[in-house]
């Protein structure tokens, strides 16, 4: 990470919210799954203790606990770290909460590799994929601290189910202020005439630096922020095609999870419905199992540090 | 979506039990048990066996035990029902119907297209809370129902019916940790323990047995019944919660394909019925019929 940004910790703004949102509102809940003190929910705890649930490890449990709850009138907000929630409890989320239309938060914390070096068994790196797959489902990832309290304040008066994806650690609080609602919107964060980044979650802070690169290059790159992956916002891909005059040269994606599936994929099916003829070059982690370092040293190894960013869109709009 | 704030207040004072005399619950059971046949045979698919095992479950819950309004199927103090056993949904559709929550003629849409009578309940059908039929996912929606109940201060009940096999489901017993631990006496879990699961004797392919052990050691209060005793079924269910401060478990002994002589504990028939046109269907109608005009005759109610 650049030193010149100043940082937020996903989960201290989540505790935040969620203590905030328990103060005003009474059908508010949160539930834990013995990581309430990890997803930073213990404020909540002490704040709204009757309606605060740590079920223990059992996630499955959990979350159809959540529907029922939601069923009655409640508004449970679910967290756990990431794989917990959308694979070992998947089908709650699925059968119980989606199919029902239930309104439940899924907030989830170690997305993509920010768990790292923990290991895969505690990366989120396939839970746009899945998340997003499933009808009735919303699936958000803000990449800074004011988007967190922004999504989740909007899901709770949303309907139905929604996935709002957090990260871990200290991750830079780049300047992506939404106007208007975040769902199903995204936001323009740099001019650009030749190439189009458009970046989810923490990318979005190495899209800008890596625009930054291509200028000194002589190369201009617009960034898009999308924390809205479903519903995509369908207006803003037509605007990155056309840049700020002609066409863009290449349309990129970036994101913090598998290449299967997740923010490419849900760019890739909007394009493909308007025949757009720019190159996408889709960038993420590629299909395989990440293995251990630090979440900078393994987006290096994967080619998704700025540098490499800023080299790889270099190197395909010079060899279209 | 459950909270109707405009319901009159002569429809909130409503919800006691029906408390419906033993020999008319019997014509009931047979009824329902004709329905479910027309129904499987009608369309020539569906779960029997299990539909034909739970049906005095269901006849005492609807016709005895629980307060509810079928006039107003989402009043806010009815006691709350899941057929987690989701796959034997014709005996809840008919038992619905006979109950009052919509025509019985509304049966004979079962798996049409666009039907609320599916392969598994979902929402939309007057009666039913919310979709289920993914095996153990009942308990846990349940909880929720239950905790919520239990926070906003109200009386209601939450039943919730699984299948025996259901019980090898690894989330039952997260959610038997649950609602022993917070002493959850407004969750009651019934298991139709008809003794069979889709590919064998659950004995011979997974043992569940001793449950009762089990769910005493969880800090259940458990009862056994005979699944197919209607009076049995009635005072057990009646004593809800069997002991103040413990989640109930009512094991109810009984018969798959019960009703059926030749369905009577045979495996297949857990997701076949008798194929239409066949001798079996024809059998089949007649000893339900049969069975049907003998208690209508000795209840007195004609045919």
């Amino acid at each position: 990470m650049a030193a010149e940004w100043s940082t937020f910790n996903p989960r201290e703004e989540f505790g935040k919210v969620v203590v905030g949102l328990g103060r005003e509102r009474d059908n508010c809940m949160v539930l834990a799954a013995d990581l309430a003190r990890t997803c930073h929910v213990l404020g909540f705890r002490d704040a709204c203790p009757d309606n605060f649930l740590n079920v223990g490890i059992c996630e499955q449990n959990m979350v159809g606990m959540a529907a029922g709850l939601a069923f009655e009138g409640k508004v449970p907000i679910v967290t756990s770290i990431a794989p917990f929630i959308y694979m070992r409890a998947c089908e709650q989320v699925r059968t119980d909460v989606c199919y029902n239309n239930l309104h439940v938060l899924f907030v989830p914390i170690l997305s993509g590799l920010s768990g790292a070096p923990l290991g895969s068994t505690h990366y989120g790196t396939e839970d746009l994929a899945v998340m997003r797959s499933f009808p009735n489902m919303k699936v958000l990832q803000p990449s800074n601290a004011l988007q967190i309290e922004k999504a989740i304040l909007e899901a709770y008066d949303a309907e139905g189910p929604v996935y709002i994806r957090l990260g871990s650690g200290q991750e830079p609080d780049v300047p992506s202020q939404p106007e208007g609602p975040m769902i199903g919107r995204a936001i323009h964060l740099r001019e650009g005439a030749e190439v189009s980044i458009l970046a989810t979650g923490y990318m979005v802070h190495k899209a800008l630096e890596a625009a930054d690169r291509l200028a000194r290059e002589g190369i201009s790159a617009g960034v898009w922020d999308h924390p809205s992956i479903k519903p995509i916002d369908a207006p803003a891909l037509r605007a990155a095609l056309s840049g700020s005059s002609a066409a863009v040269k290449l349309i990129v994606t970036l994101e913090e999870h598998n290449l299967c599936g997740g923010f490419a994929s849900a760019v890739a099916e909007q394009l493909a419905k308007t025949g757009s003829p720019v190159p996408l070059e889709m960038m993420a982690i590629p299909d395989l199992f990440v293995g251990v370092g630090s979440r900078e040293d393994l987006l290096q190894l994967h080619h998704l540090d700025s540098e490499s960013i800023a080299r790889r869109i270099i190197v395909r709009i010079e060899t279209p | 979506m459950c909270y109707h704030p405009d319901l009159e207040d002569d429809a909130r004072a409503m919800l006691e039990p029906l408390k419906t005399e033993t020999p008319l619950m019997r014509l009931h059971a047979a009824e329902i048990r004709l329905n479910v046949m027309r129904m499987i045979i009608g369309k020539g698919k569906g779960h029997s066996g299990g539909a034909l095992s739970m049906v005095e479950i269901l006849t005492a819950l609807y016709f005895a035990v629980m307060r509810l309004d079928p006039d107003h199927p989402h009043h806010p103090d009815r006691d709350r029902f899941l057929l987690s056993k989701g796959h034997a949904c014709t005996a809840l559709y008919a038992t619905l119907a006979q109950r009052g929550y919509f025509p019985v003629s509304t049966l004979d849409t079962y798996y049409d297209l666009n039907s609320y009578l599916g392969g598994h309940p979902v929402q939309g059908l007057p009666g039913v809370e919310l979709a289920t039929g993914s095996l153990g996912h009942g308990p846990p929606v349940g909880l929720g129902m239950a905790v919520a109940a239990k926070m906003d201060g109200k009386k209601h009940r939450v039943f919730v019916l699984v299948g025996d096999g259901e019980i090898q489901e690894g989330v039952v017993w997260e959610s038997a940790l649950f609602a022993a631990h917070h002493r959850l006496d407004n969750f009651v879990m019934i298991i139709d323990r008809n003794g069979l699961q889709s590919d064998a004797v659950t004995e011979e392919l997974l043992s569940i047995e001793p449950i009762e052990g089990k769910f005493r050691s969880f800090g259940w209060a458990c009862k056994t019944v005979d699944g197919h005793d209607l009076d049995a079924l009635n005072q057990v269910l009646s004593s809800v919660p069997f002991e103040a401060g413990k989640p109930s478990l009512l094991i109810a002994k009984t018969v798959k394909g019960r009703g059926v002589d030749f369905m009577e504990n045979v495996v297949t028939y857990h997701n076949t019925g008798p194929a239409p046109g066949t001798d079996e269907a024809r059998r089949a109608l007649e000893q339900l019929e049969r069975r049907r005009a003998e208690l209508a005759q000795e209840s007195g109610s004609g045919s």
